[in-house]
């Protein structure tokens, strides 16, 4: 018939691993059989689906905050996208800004990440003495290839400030303890007007 | 078959629809009725192998002209079991098109296309709210669907780079992703 609910009872886990290419050829192939007989499990799928094609459309155009590895970065300059990026070692103060056709800039923490199992970061807005925090992100993915944090931050959000200045600081945390891995400073200053 | 499954096709099996059509050579209403069962379920198959929503829907295209037709002229031993002919014609085309990169330009120079049969596009996605849902997930959650899908990484592939295990990659990505489906679901219920 032409609805209901599965039989079978298939667990979403099952369905992201097909959509994620992570079944053996023999389990692929039955699960399909069971697929192309059931409704309910075709619009699981297509809804997963849909939500794998939209955010490889969302990272793929830089519109999306996200902390990455290289070979995201190295997919991106493949496939056309312009990034702007900045490599900064800890304490290390950089001038940065976009040009109009650049789609991201990539920020990469250097840090000693040896024992932390948890990267936090706090940003703060800094006028003169004064520092305003704006946002506190947790648990952050680290690179291990590099050993960097990459942030990837949309072109359109970073064309959208005044001249600026950010400071960064990486926390980790592990084994029991919290230290401070490094500060960076951001220094942003818009394209110049011709 | 009952009375009234006889008379309505969205009450009818798979099975019955594909009887009718192969037994009349043709029949409008369960014909469209086929195709809005079967296009959703090669198109999931596309995404899977093909990669993308375009190309998704080319194969749901051809696939479906190619079922119809072949009902149409009795060129189906068993029409009762379409949905081993969908299968097996969607993953013969998606070899095809893999292999020589065919798009569905070509393949509507082909044998199989009939003019009077509407495949109904998908359903554009709502990109703007899965950036706001994508906003809301955790850190990690974020990193590890964008080297999923993105990066097309496999759970081991993510847990290397990330120095996590491939369990846990899995767990995070099924969290999202539920938490996404979730939070795109809420949209629709607006």
């Amino acid at each position: 018939m032409s609805s209901g609910k599965c039989a079978d009872s298939i667990e979403l886990s099952k369905l992201i691993e097909y959509v994620s290419r992570e079944l053996g050829t023999d389990e692929e192939a039955a699960f399909e059989e069971h697929f192309f007989t059931c409704p309910d499990c075709t619009a699981r799928l297509t809804m997963l689906a849909d939500l794998g094609d939209g955010i490889a459309a969302l990272a793929g155009s830089g519109s999306l905050f996200a902390s990455v590895t290289q070979t995201v970065l190295d997919r991106a300059t493949a496939s056309g996208l312009k990034l702007r990026s900045y490599r900064l070692e800890p304490d290390e103060s950089v001038a940065c800004t976009i040009a109009p056709d650049d789609d991201a800039n990539v920020i990469r923490l250097v840090a000693d990440f040896a024992g932390v199992d948890q990267v936090d970061l706090d940003v703060f807005s800094v006028e003169g003495e004064q520092a305003t925090p704006t946002e506190h992100l947790e648990d952050l993915a680290v690179d291990q290839d590099s050993n960097e944090l990459v942030l990837v931050y949309p072109g359109a959000a970073i064309r959208a400030l005044p001249q600026c200045t950010f400071r960064l600081e990486l926390t980790g945390r592990g084994e029991g303890q919290q230290r401070r891995l490094g500060t960076y400073t951001l220094n942003h200053s818009p394209w110049p007007e011709r | 078959m009952t009375q009234e499954s006889r008379s309505r096709p969205e009450a009818a099996s798979d099975a019955e629809l594909a009887q009718r059509i192969y037994d009349t050579g043709g029949a409008v209403a369960e014909e469209a009725e086929l195709c809005r069962r079967l296009t959703p379920r090669v198109r999931a198959f596309g995404a899977r192998h093909l990669g993308d929503r375009d190309s998704a829907f080319d194969l749901a295209q051809h696939v479906m002209m190619l079922t119809i037709t072949k009902l149409r002229r009795r060129e189906i031993d068993e029409p009762r079991r379409i949905t081993s002919f969908a299968l097996g014609a969607a993953r013969m085309t998606a070899q095809n098109m893999r292999r020589s990169e065919l798009r569905w330009r070509e393949l509507q120079e082909g044998p199989s296309a009939i003019d009077d049969l509407a495949i109904a596009p998908p359903e554009p996605l709502d990109t703007e709210r899965l950036g706001e849902c994508l906003a809301g997930l955790a850190e990690r959650e974020r990193s590890v669907v964008v080297l999923t899908f993105y990066d097309m990484q496999t759970s081991r592939q993510v847990g290397a780079q990330l120095g996590v295990s491939e369990g846990n990659v899995r767990v995070i990505r099924s969290r999202a992703l539920s938490r996404l489906r979730e939070c795109m679901q809420g949209e629709e219920g607006r």
